[in-house]
């Protein structure tokens, strides 16, 4: 029977379990690999990062390089992917090159389960990495991840109504609400059933522009210390602008996510909204009569000169430490990072690539030119490892949430989950 | 099934066992070996692990690394002082009580009724309970949050044509007391099949001839359930109640799936979405396990009423 | 009112209830699986209808458009059947240890079934996984087949143990005297007056290996061996559109095989009563 099989396997595990951690010596022979190499590659990304013919363009220019190596790319879905990077990135069935949603690539890389790729960083391009995408990588002056792709929220709005409103797109955010009312003026307002801007109170990702853009942040980092600037005067500004927006113009949930946000667009009743910034895109594929409807722009700042800094999430490609075959997985990232296959990835991907010379892909979409524009000027959440605390913890929401539905002020929210942010990211 | 038949388990006196020969001593263990041997294979080793665990200081780093170290019950005292903790645990329990009680209660009108359906409506019914029981959690989560959905629900949609306009983009998730209510009425909605159909199972093990002696008494129907059915189902009421407690104090995927949708997360987390957001995604393992064992410690309390009348019932 | 039409009028009474019941259960179920057959259309709406009013099979062909869906659900139903069968055999082996035998350690094993229930899943993830890791099961089928054997184990012996309690003795005991074997005894007596918690522990542990998520989600790690609730995964997060009406497509189709199960089993629950109902 299987069963006795199991148990001294099991016996055997007990022993072994006391000594895991330990790190033998990676093969020369692959960490300097040669065209000779025999070897397996396995490469997992996310279902939905790229289209297969991206992957299938980097294997075919690897296989060139390396014939006698075996490359797996295993697509791995976006549920449950916490779990299962936390238990298999050691192991013995670790991949060798990974990609993670950049947010949590400093708890891997401080929990010490990503390769150290800083030597190699120069060679895989790290000086054309947009700006926005690169800090996302780093630890403590260390390199872990390759920026691969990003994605930003762009506003969508409706062409036909800003016609009938008058209105043109605004390039300040004193503008935008002046063309939100305007917008409620024509089409009717909230009690209509219309939004002039529509923002459900989940969407922090929509929300954090303005704080930014006035010029106030989620935490920064003072000497060792992280200290929380939710409550500062320029963050309590932005918010207090989004909530007069959400209050006057937005039929939205305020405490519902942004998961809807184009489907709801296709409703005819919004003026403006936030999405992320294959929305437009995806629109227009679902619904035909919107072909010439959707306009994209990116969401103005303070003044006319800058945009609001966007939110830029995305992912990162790394090595785990316990890859056998580190060597192999840094050349294969080299060329999944290339310009040449960045801009295969921008044209069929429709992502945002991680370099500005890959932006010539887009050329021809007007919503792609338009999210690289906001992709221009962004900014980031707090790199530390405790990060992935505060999303889990749902500061951000939270505080939202009660600051739209009425149930806090923005000083005593912002209190709150400053007190918050600052205590998970110093714990 | 006759009511001697029926009798000894009902009454708590117990089966007595069979044939205590010699060759009998070392058959149960025989019986029992490879249950046993499973389940120290596949859980004994991760739940010895788990205790360890809760005694030490654990972020991820340390369990690659292998350097947890002792710290002294310091993740128990940090729980225990921690007063989110307390919040939780006594939403989590004031929750699991709700939940358990109107399973019990709707479970038990449900076999009544079942057993006193013709065999038509009997099958519809059971079809449609099996439907039910048989929708995974998480399907199940996501289909009731969009009936509940505050733009594009069901229920909002009725509620605005039958008059209440006030219904109108209601969110039925924003207040914390609102979304575990929804989240208990997929739970209950889950679990009500299964206690359903198991206490109609038993019922129609009770002998037909003590309710035909009980209606000639002119018994009133709430006197033949209180002196017949409920003595004589006593043992699988108490086993599906204690199953009951187990399974909605841990419960996680409802509330995490509707936690996502709307509402403010902080002031709904349940126990077990605590312990494990304080592993994974707090990088505190040790806490995490610590609030794992205490969660089973609070279950074992609330367990003893059940254990103590299953051991007397084994021992008689 | 006579006494008769005083009978007829409350069977009338209570298969109205049962009728409103049976709707109210079965409701979300039929939500799911309507909104699958609606064009896209017609879900995201403002204006809805409790009936579909144009029906398309669309949003089924695209979530089984991919070939791998039928290696999928193989997996799963080896993986469910391996489970439900070796789990009953064992469940009902300890089960009749404890509750027909007076062995030493017998209170001390009755309660640690019930305390290993108690302890969350989520606690054991990464124990568990290092655990299959050193037998050499990680993305093998066999993984989380014996993960999920112990996991729906104690469920199974505890509610087999009450319905083996529930049976006297003395019917063993007579057929022993018949001339009966040991084997034949249990076969003959026992079994069929199980049968209804059988049918109950099957079907929990039949739902549980055709759902588990968490544990495939970190052991199966290779496509070819991915079991259905990571294909179903697939439709409910993605980081651009949800697929609103391919997820419930896909989860309708999910769901299919376990209401077929249960409709095959369920009248087993009235026949073993009905196995029971012989005077004793």
């Amino acid at each position: 029977m299987q069963i006795r099989g199991l148990l001294a396997a099991a016996a055997a595990g007990a022993l072994m379990l006391s000594a895991c951690g330990g790190n033998e010596a990676a093969d020369t022979d692959l960490a300097a690999p040669s065209a000779e190499t025999e070897s397996t590659l396995t490469v997992w990304l996310m279902d939905g990062s790229q289209p297969d013919s991206v992957v299938d363009a980097v294997n075919a220019e690897f296989k060139e390089k390396y014939p006698n190596v075996d490359v797996n790319v295993e697509l791995q879905q976006w549920a449950g992917v916490q779990d299962k990077l936390t238990t298999s990135l050691n192991s013995t069935s670790t991949p060798d090159v990974v990609e993670i949603g950049n947010s949590l690539t400093a708890k891997f890389a401080d929990a010490g389960l990503l390769s150290d790729l800083t030597d190699v960083a120069d060679d895989l391009g790290a000086d054309q990495w947009l700006p926005g995408l690169a800090p996302s990588g780093e630890l403590d002056e260390s390199r872990y991840g390759i920026p691969y792709y990003g994605g930003v929220r762009v506003v969508m709005y409706n062409k036909d109504h800003f016609k009938e409103a008058g209105v043109e797109v605004p390039t300040t955010l004193d503008e935008l609400e002046q063309v939100a009312a305007k917008l409620a003026e024509t089409k009717g307002g909230t009690d209509a059933g219309y939004s002039a801007f529509y923002f459900p109170g989940k969407f922090w990702y929509g929300a954090l522009p303005f704080i930014w853009s006035e010029g106030g942040d989620i935490a920064v980092k003072d000497g060792d210390e992280w200290k929380g600037t939710l409550d500062s005067a320029e963050s309590r500004a932005g918010l207090n602008r989004l909530k007069n927006i959400v209050d006057t113009y937005s039929t939205a949930p305020t405490d519902g996510n942004e998961v809807t946000n184009w489907e709801v667009f296709q409703e005819d009743n919004i003026g403006m909204v936030m999405d992320s910034w294959w929305a437009p895109g995806a629109v227009v594929g679902a619904n035909e009569a919107f072909a010439d409807k959707v306009g994209v722009f990116p969401l103005p700042g303070v003044d006319a000169d800058k945009t609001a800094p966007a939110f830029f999430g995305g992912s990162d490609l790394a090595v785990p430490e316990k890859s056998d075959a580190r060597g192999l997985a840094i050349e294969w990232t080299k060329i999944l990072t290339s310009t040449e296959i960045q801009t295969q990835l921008a044209k069929e991907g429709g992502v945002i690539p991680n370099n500005e010379a890959a932006f010539v892909g887009h050329e021809g979409n007007d919503f792609l030119l338009a999210a690289d524009e906001a992709a221009k000027v962004s900014a980031f959440t707090p790199v530390s490892p405790m990060w992935g605390n505060v999303e889990a913890d749902a500061v951000l929401p939270d505080m939202l949430v009660k600051i739209f539905s009425g149930a806090s002020s923005v000083e005593d929210a912002t209190t709150e989950a400053n007190a918050k942010v600052t205590e998970i990211l110093n714990g | 099934m006759s009511s001697q038949v029926m009798a000894p388990a009902a009454g708590g006196n117990g089966a007595s066992a069979p044939a205590r020969g010699r060759s009998s001593k070392s058959l149960p263990y025989l019986l029992l070996l490879p249950a046993a041997l499973l389940l120290a294979v596949v859980l004994g080793y991760p739940i010895v692990r788990l205790v360890i665990l809760s005694l030490n200081q654990a972020k991820l780093r340390d369990l690659v690394k292998g350097t947890e170290a002792w710290n002294n019950f310091a993740n128990y005292t940090k729980i225990l002082g921690d007063s989110e903790f307390w919040a939780v645990l006594g939403r989590t329990i004031i929750f699991a009580a709700i939940c358990v009680v109107a399973t019990m209660v709707l479970g038990m009108m449900l076999a009544l009724l079942l057993a006193r359906l013709g065999r038509v409506a009997r099958l519809l019914l059971s079809i449609s309970l099996l439907m039910a029981w048989s929708t995974p959690q998480v399907t199940a989560t996501q289909v009731w949050q969009w009936i509940f959905d505050t733009r594009y629900g069901l229920v909002n949609w009725a509620l605005v044509r039958v008059g209440l306009t006030g219904f109108d983009n209601h969110s039925w998730l924003a207040e914390p007391a609102s979304l575990l209510t929804v989240a208990g009425v997929v739970v209950v909605w889950g679990a009500l099949p299964f206690v359903a159909l198991t206490i109609y199972a038993g019922r129609t093990q009770i002998d037909e001839s003590l309710y035909e002696a009980a209606g000639m008494d002119g018994a009133t129907p709430w006197q033949v359930f209180r002196a017949i059915t409920v003595p004589m189902l006593a043992p699988i009421i108490t086993m599906l109640a204690a199953l009951s407690t187990i399974w909605d104090f841990r419960v996680f995927t409802q509330v995490y799936l509707l936690q996502q949708a709307g509402g403010i997360t902080s002031e709904t987390n349940l126990i077990s979405i605590h312990a494990y957001r304080t592993s994974f995604s707090g990088n505190d393992f040790g806490g995490g396990a610590a609030i794992a064992v205490v969660m089973v410690l609070v279950l074992m309390s609330f367990s003893v009423f059940y254990v103590r009348r299953m051991l007397k019932e084994v021992s008689s | 009112m006579n006494p008769r039409t005083r009978k007829t009028l409350s069977r009338v009474i209570l298969n109205v209830v049962a009728g409103l019941v049976a709707i109210l259960m079965a409701f979300p179920v039929y939500w799911m699986v309507t909104t699958a057959l609606k064009p896209k259309t017609d879900v995201f709406t403002r204006d809805l209808t409790l009936f579909p009013k144009t029906l398309t099979l669309s949003h089924f062909k695209r979530v089984v458009a991919d070939e791998s869906f039928l290696r999928f659900a193989a997996n799963s139903l080896t993986v469910t059947l391996v489970v439900v069968a070796v789990t009953m055999v064992v469940g009902f082996l300890a089960a009749t240890a404890m509750a027909r035998f007076d062995y030493v350690g017998r209170r001390f094993s009755m309660i640690l079934i019930l305390a290993i229930q108690m302890v969350p899943l989520e606690a054991l993830l990464i124990s568990m996984y290092v655990m299959l890791e050193n037998m050499g099961l990680l993305d093998r089928l066999m993984g989380v087949m014996v993960a999920y054997l112990a996991l729906a184990l104690p469920f199974t012996v505890w509610t087999l143990r009450g319905f083996v309690a529930n049976i006297p003795a003395e019917l063993e005991e007579a057929a022993l005297i018949d001339g009966c074997s040991r084997l034949q005894s249990f076969r003959l007596i026992l079994l069929p007056l199980i049968a209804p918690g059988l049918v109950a522990a099957s079907v929990f542990a039949f739902i549980l290996a055709w759902n588990e998520f968490i544990l495939a989600n970190v052991v199966l790690l290779s496509k070819q061996n991915a079991t259905l609730p990571l294909w179903l995964a697939s439709f409910q997060s993605s980081f651009k559109e949800v697929d609103w009406s391919g997820l419930m497509a896909a989860s309708t189709l999910f769901a299919l095989p376990v209401i077929v199960f249960f409709v095959a089993v369920q009248g087993r629950l009235h026949e073993g009563a009905a196995a029971g109902g012989v005077k004793g």
